[in-house]
């Protein structure tokens, strides 16, 4: 039996946007992953979140986990829900990973990140595309190729030759409604854009998946599978005759043969370990795990590389309009609208707003700083009016090294978070400038908060195309080893990378297609 | 008159409970907290909660909140002061807010008048400020 032409490396988003071409282009393809075996489903839970708060008694759980150690304050509200605690701390545990005031997020298994990701997938304009060093063209045909399979709705208007590709937009609630219509009524005025979001999730039913029903439940998973999940892709891929999935399988190692590349791999559970061969190897496995392996590759320990994330803050506001209102009992909880503040030399600012009742009122009532009882009663009356507005820029404004250190046979992987010269002027320019406009849009805001690096869980950049890999993500001194996830993106964009990873791994994955035929 | 049977009386040493310590102590924070009697299924799951963590000691709750839960709201420590007291805090408000006996305590799903939304944060948060520098001095002296 041959062995398979393509080896991927990762089950997330990116390692799926490769294996679709390739496997559709009748390759045999295998994709290994170190996490579970089946792609698992997310635990029964009632539909409607008034339900899931108050019906469902262990629901604590969900923001606590099972031990209560996992609660990090200091990461996005969708990154403590309970699938996170595990697998963030089996994912360092895995890696080694020794972090200096860096957060580093990741999972193993079936749907990688985007088990409990944001969902928002910004388009980046021919021009931003551009900037970044990515053809404007190649990547425009990729992602109408990704949206169309993983179902992204928005508003095809505010998106020209991407009307084909989207569903329809999701329905705003009330209070995002109003702000929409308060902007377009300000537009001349504002210097701040908003627009109806762009976001993988399903406005209208897309293959097995169903319509999102409003159910308000969003950070605490989606029954509907409305919000996409690579583990949905990777049922999908499952059914194609060339292509196997082969979980629980870590790579450790990857070694140059003259036939291509050998994988040395540890079983997990059970640490045995096996080796598997392929001419073809793509790793899309997360930015950290590819760097890993890459550094380990070409032998280069103990020099620091550069890792971008997207600065990230949230800003609190109080939409005094709306006090009194009600906590409606049907709504999305994830971004109801993407901004984008234009700043200084073509530079901007991106956001996403969230609404405050999508969100556990625990978590507002632990940052109030006043007593439970107290800071229950406020919370309880303003929920209905407050909204999280959540930006990030681009990944030059960080500066984190990530090192891979090697001590006779043991390895660990150092990652250390800072941001560049000349953040904090841009950052506090950036929220002065937001808070500026939302107070033009009559919003107040309350309440800023900046992440640490890598909270905000975009990372990337740290195998550039351009300079450590040529334009298709091959490595040049490496003929047939890709890297097809954010790692080998040139730069880290403000915008939510994903689906830029995304389709660039689907281009990547043609590339290697015309390259074997060719052959 | 019949004598009185000896009896032998046998005792043993038990382990000190943590339990009961931890049983209590839900009970105050969710009074504290939601003004009700704590329901069994919390207290349950705070001890099984505070079992797990690595510092499962007891919190230095003074005698006069056993006995008045109440009053936490004058003396409750400031964010910081007592990092431990935080993340209990943050736990039973956790499960307080999912607990059918006091979800609708932090979430109102009927519109009321703007005015009368209004007047309960203002009236909340005033009590709040005027709390303010006896939890800093209190909550220092009772909590570190």
């Amino acid at each position: 039996m041959s062995g398979p032409d393509v080896i991927i490396v990762g089950a997330g988003p990116c390692a799926v946007s490769a294996a679709f071409p390739l496997t559709e282009a009748g390759k045999k393809i295998v994709l290994v992953d170190a996490g579970d075996a089946m792609p698992e489903t997310f635990a029964p839970r009632p539909d409607k979140l008034f339900q899931a708060r108050t019906g469902e008694t262990q629901a604590w759980r969900w923001l606590l986990g099972e031990n209560g150690l996992s609660r990090d304050a200091r990461v996005s509200p969708k990154l403590r829900i309970h699938e996170t605690f595990e697998s963030r701390a089996a994912y360092e545990q895995a890696q080694g990973l020794i972090c200096d005031n860096f957060i580093a997020n990741g999972r193993y298994g079936a749907g990688g990140m985007s088990r409990y990701w944001g969902a928002a997938t910004p388009i980046l304009t021919a021009q931003e595309l551009q900037a970044l060093g990515l053809p404007a063209e190649e990547m425009s045909l990729s992602y109408r190729r990704v949206m169309q399979r993983i179902g992204v709705s928005g508003d095809g208007q505010q998106h020209p030759g991407y009307e084909q590709a989207l569903l329809p937009p999701l329905r705003l609630d009330a209070a995002s409604e109003q702000l929409l219509a308060r902007y377009r009524r300000n537009i001349p005025a504002s210097r701040l854009q908003l627009s109806k979001p762009v976001q993988a999730v399903l406005s209208t039913d897309h293959n097995d998946r169903r319509a999102c029903n409003y159910s308000g439940a969003c950070l605490w998973g989606c029954r509907q599978q409305s919000i996409y999940d690579a583990a949905h892709d990777l049922k999908r891929l499952q059914s194609y005759p060339g292509f196997s999935f082969l979980p629980g399988h870590r790579v450790t190692r990857i070694s140059r043969k003259e036939s291509g590349y050998e994988l040395a791999m540890c079983q997990t559970p059970g640490n045995q370990t096996i080796s598997l061969s392929a001419p073809t190897v793509i790793l899309a496995g997360g930015a950290i795990t590819s760097t890993r392996l890459l550094l380990d590759l070409l032998g280069r320990y103990n020099q620091p590389v550069r890792l971008e994330n997207t600065p990230a803050f949230a800003i609190a506001c109080l939409d005094p309009r709306r006090l009194g209102a009600a906590i409606p009992k049907e709504f999305f909880a994830m971004s109801q609208l993407h901004m984008l503040l234009p700043l200084q030399d073509n530079d901007y600012a991106w956001g996403t707003l969230y609404n405050g009742y999508g969100l556990a009122a625990s978590d507002l009532i632990a940052d109030f700083g006043f007593t439970m009882g107290g800071a229950r009663k406020i919370i309880r009356h303003l929920m209905p009016s407050l909204c999280i507005a959540f930006f990030y820029l681009a990944g030059r404004y960080s500066r984190n090294a990530l090192e891979l250190r090697k001590m006779g046979e043991s390895q660990s992987l150092h990652i250390r978070g800072d941001v560049s010269d000349g953040f904090e002027m841009h950052y506090k320019k950036a929220v002065a400038g937001i808070k500026k406009e939302l107070l033009k849009l009559g919003l107040i805001p309350l309440q800023t908060r900046a992440y640490p690096p890598g909270g905000d869980s975009h990372l990337g950049a740290s195998l550039p195309m351009g300079q450590w890999l040529d334009a298709y993500g091959q490595l040049p001194t490496h003929p047939g080893l890709y890297v097809a996830d954010t790692a080998s993106l040139p730069a880290m964009p403000a915008k939510h990378p994903t689906l830029t990873a995304m389709a660039n791994a689907d281009r990547i994955a043609r590339s290697i297609i015309i390259r074997q035929d060719q052959r | 008159m019949s004598t009185p049977a000896l009896t032998a009386v046998i005792i043993v040493p038990q382990p000190e409970s943590t339990l009961n310590k931890w049983d209590e102590e839900a009970s105050v924070l969710y009074r504290a907290c939601t003004g009700l009697s704590c329901p069994n299924e919390i207290i349950s799951s705070y001890a099984d909660w505070v079992r797990n963590r690595p510092d499962a000691a007891e919190l230095p709750l003074p005698a006069f909140i056993r006995r008045w839960p109440q009053l936490m709201a004058l003396c409750e420590p400031l964010p910081g002061v007592n990092p431990e007291f935080d993340a209990r805090r943050a736990a039973i408000v956790t499960m307080a807010e999912s607990h059918q006996a006091s979800a609708k305590l932090f979430y109102r799903y009927e519109p009321v008048p703007a005015y009368m939304a209004i007047a309960r944060v203002g009236f909340a948060t005033l009590a709040e400020l005027l709390k303010l520098p006896l939890r800093f001095c209190a909550g220092r002296w009772l909590w570190t």
